[in-house]
């Protein structure tokens, strides 16, 4: 149920006591802000349901706290999915979780990423007023991209109480294949299949090379075919794991995300999106060769946390200038520091 | 003017053309937004990136502002030039840097003409999916600008959706590069914020765009309806099927008329409305996809059904709809071409409302739409020599948007806001709201040198413009230009 006026009424009280707000849905991506101080956490959890969904328009609005599971069901029912198919590290998460966020799934390269989906968005800005950007419709180019500026930002612009979100048909036939084989032969099919019509994911964890398929039945044998030998089909499972990053394991979990090309280097823990994002778990940022990709830290492990720093480049230094600018008195948790020190 | 002092320092950077002559800059006096003209001081064509930056440079110290222009197709007056500005050419930027087949990447300056970054990767099997109608003029850089969509949108997506990474020069010559080599980096997302922010926040020096394969097969239908109710009806029963057509386009009758007697596409001249519908995939899939898609716009109540598979009559078909803008320009001395974007279930409502409106100015409407997103083109017929008629043009335009408005969706979809449509945005966002934008620009531009008075007003202006309406429509200070 609607409670923008409650949720209003908290990040207005931490304005005027000077508390710094870090929204929250289902508390399941928490540790996504590893060092978040003495910030008061504003859960949307509660102001959840959908707003309106129209699937002959492919577009579907729903409060922020609504679980991402219950998004899921309801486009299920209508022969519909959400493309950029977010992580899950728990029942709770939600929409405004996955869009806070701005993790996307296996499906990345292919069909895009969480932002790609977002159309418009209501959200309370860091003076505590409420404003809406985008809206219900996939053309929009009026006044500049708020609403993807929102995506990934980790709740450090404003609390989001609306999302609208593009939405498409299930493929009739959605299926993964396995191989089994060691890290670069997995790199060189994958740049060899890049261009399959109708891959959707293309990811690799424990030894096996996981290919999807989607589209229509008629052009499953065609996709089969030019896989090749040793491909077999298996279930969803595997893929999955490579989403919700469910490895076991007690280090921290780095990312790197980087060119398909770069040579497959370190001790990876799983590849996805084609060879463009890995997954390393140790304890110490992992020795990668920096000129073809960026590690930041992802998630903790058992260890204490390592020295992370903001970024410095000009980049960094003018998305610093856009938080300020938006959020003048720090009404909002920053953006967290994801890069290992040097 | 510019000063003769910011004039002779530019002169001596090296590496840019300066174009004095006012026979010469006239040619700079609009982009396609013809009906607002303003010919530019000094226009600067840099043939390098050192030029570019110094002239920046230079400028940005002496609070000289500045536009950029592509090729000067954008329909919203983005490039319009200033009086006391320099425009800022960035044509000569038209080389191709790289292709890269495996990773399905072109890296391209921003004068590259849309449709050149295709050709050049046809022969690696690959294309550009965005396709803005201007696609054989506009320049890759004034599509991130303007956040082009195209007749594709519905399936490949606006150009923020094909852009990997880019490279910008802000208005004090700082380059940055938004996007790293993979497909995600931290921090806030600069690279969508970019697209379609209309050159008020940084100059696009560079574009990584993300290549598809060329579908192995591709087929067009076309089908007549009686009424436009059918036809959007037939567009969501094809959505309904679990569908995602590659393009799905509507014209009403004055546009099917206007484009048949003009093109002889062999559209039907009975019908109310028609739609194109271009599927495309596998070999292997083609043929089923399209016997469902018929059956679909046959249930719906198709009056006639053709089928366009091979090159050449996919071509013919297409020609009316791309031709629709020139073929309505045969009909009347003007047209004005209008851009809302509407939540489709209430098409039947909005084109009622357009059609009470056109009685209402005595001024005849066509209507092409990109009917899978929503994205409605009215073009207003009239006659600019008849001051009167051109004065209904421009009024019936606003109430076009206001109706968008009305009915929850959006006054532009992609031509952008630009001079055009400065005013109409006091309509679609508070006070509030602008604020944040402008806050934007402040973090990017401080000194608010790059395309001012564009895209986003000022709250003064929208409470002028506020005013205006109580004043029945007298505009309060013609000397702003409004379109």
């Amino acid at each position: 149920m609607d409670q923008s006026d409650v949720l209003q009424r908290v990040v207005r009280a931490a304005i005027s006591q000077r508390q710094v707000v870090q929204p929250g849905g289902g508390g399941t991506k928490g540790f996504l802000h590893p060092a978040a101080a003495a910030a008061v956490l504003v859960s949307t959890a509660e102001h959840e349901g959908v707003l309106h969904y129209h699937p002959d328009e492919l577009v579907i609005r729903v409060r922020s706290g609504t679980r991402l599971i219950d998004l899921q069901a309801t486009l299920s029912e209508a022969g519909q999915y959400l493309p950029c198919e977010p992580p899950s590290f728990g029942a709770a998460g939600t929409v405004g979780g996955m869009v806070a966020a701005g993790l996307a799934g296996p499906s990345r390269p292919y069909v895009g990423g969480v932002r790609d989906y977002v159309l418009g968005m209501k959200l309370i800005l860091p003076s505590g007023e409420i404003a809406a950007f985008g809206g219900d419709v996939m053309k929009n180019v009026a006044g500049y991209d708020i609403t993807r500026l929102n995506v990934g930002a980790r709740g450090s612009l404003g609390l989001i109480l609306e999302v609208a979100l593009k939405v498409l048909p299930i493929p009739e036939v959605v299926q993964v294949y396995g191989l089994t084989c060691d890290p670069s032969l997995a790199q060189r099919h994958m740049l060899a299949q890049r261009r399959l019509t109708g891959l959707s994911a293309s990811a690799y964890c424990d030894g096996v090379l996981l290919v999807r398929y989607q589209g229509s039945k008629r052009a499953k044998a065609a996709f089969e075919q030019a896989l090749g030998q040793g491909f077999m089909p298996v279930s969803n499972a595997g893929l999955a794991a490579v989403r919700d990053l469910s490895f076991v394991h007690t280090e921290h979990l780095w990312r790197w995300d980087g060119a398909v090309d770069a040579p497959v280097t370190g001790r990876l823990v799983a590849m996805d999106w084609g060879g463009a994002l890995r997954w390393f778990a140790s304890d110490v940022a992992p020795d990668i060769a920096a000129d073809e990709g960026v590690i930041t830290w992802f998630r903790p492990g058992e260890g204490i946390l390592p020295a992370l720093t903001p970024r410095t480049d000009g980049v960094g230094r003018l998305q610093q200038r856009v938080k300020t600018a938006l959020d003048a008195n720090g009404t909002f948790i920053g953006y967290p520091a994801l890069r290992p020190s040097s | 003017m510019l000063s003769e002092a910011i004039t002779s320092s530019l002169r001596q950077i090296d590496d840019l053309e300066l174009i004095e002559d006012p026979s010469r800059r006239k040619v700079y006096e609009s982009d396609g937004l013809t009906a607002i003209a303003q010919m530019p001081p000094l226009v600067g064509l840099p043939n390098s990136l050192q030029a570019l930056q110094a002239a920046l440079r230079l400028c940005h110290s002496h609070g000289v502002p500045m536009v950029a222009r592509g090729a000067g197709t954008g329909l919203s007056g983005g490039a319009t030039p200033l009086a006391d500005g320099l425009l800022i050419g960035l044509a000569k930027f038209n080389r191709i840097l790289e292709i890269d087949p495996i990773k399905m990447t072109a890296r391209v300056e921003p004068g590259v003409t849309n449709l050149a970054i295709s050709k050049a990767v046809a022969s690696a099997g690959l294309f550009y999916a965005p396709d803005p109608s201007s696609q054989i003029a506009c320049t890759i850089g004034g599509n991130v600008a303007e956040n082009s969509g195209g007749v594709h949108c519905l399936k490949y997506g606006l150009t923020l959706h094909n852009v990997c990474a880019l490279k910008i020069m802000l208005a004090d010559g700082e380059v940055l590069s938004l996007g790293g080599a993979g497909l995600w980096e931290d921090g806030l997302d600069l690279l969508a914020l970019l697209h379609g922010s209309e050159g008020l926040l940084g100059l696009v020096i560079e574009v990584t765009v993300a290549l598809r394969p060329v579908p192995e097969a591709v087929t067009v239908l076309m089908a007549g309806f009686k009424d436009t109710d059918a036809a959007a009806n037939a567009v969501s029963a094809v959505i309904q099927a679990g569908v995602l057509p590659a393009g799905l386009e509507m014209m009403d009758r004055l546009a099917i008329q206007a484009a048949e007697d003009f093109v002889h596409a062999g559209y039907p001249l009975e019908a109310e409305a028609l739609l194109l519908c271009e599927l495309d995939g596998s070999e292997a899939e083609i043929a089923g996809l399209s016997e469902a898609v018929q059956a679909v716009l046959q249930a719906a109540g198709a009056d006639s059904l053709v089928e366009a598979s091979d090159a050449a009559a996919r071509a013919r078909l297409w020609l009316g709809r791309k031709a629709a803008f020139p073929a309505v320009g045969r009909i009347a001395p003007d047209y004005y071409c209008m851009d809302g974007t509407i939540p489709r279930r209430h098409l039947a409502k909005v084109l009622a409302a357009i059609t009470e409106r056109s009685m209402h100015y005595g001024l005849p409407v066509a209507n092409v739409f990109h009917a899978g997103d929503g994205n409605l083109h009215p073009l207003i017929l009239y006659d600019a020599n008849d001051s009167d008629q051109f004065q209904r043009a421009e009024a019936f335009g606003a109430d076009v948007l206001a109706i968008c408005l009305q009915f929850g969706g959006t006054i532009t979809g992609e031509h952008g806001v630009g001079l055009e449509k400065i005013d109409q945005m006091c309509n679609q966002f508070t006070a509030l709201e602008l604020a944040v934008f402008h806050a934007v620009k402040s973090a990017f531009d401080p000194s608010g040198l790059l395309n001012p008075g564009k895209a986003i007003p000022t709250l003064n202006r929208c409470a002028e413009f506020g005013a205006m309406h109580v004043h029945q429509g007298a505009q309060k200070h013609p000397e702003l230009p409004r379109f």
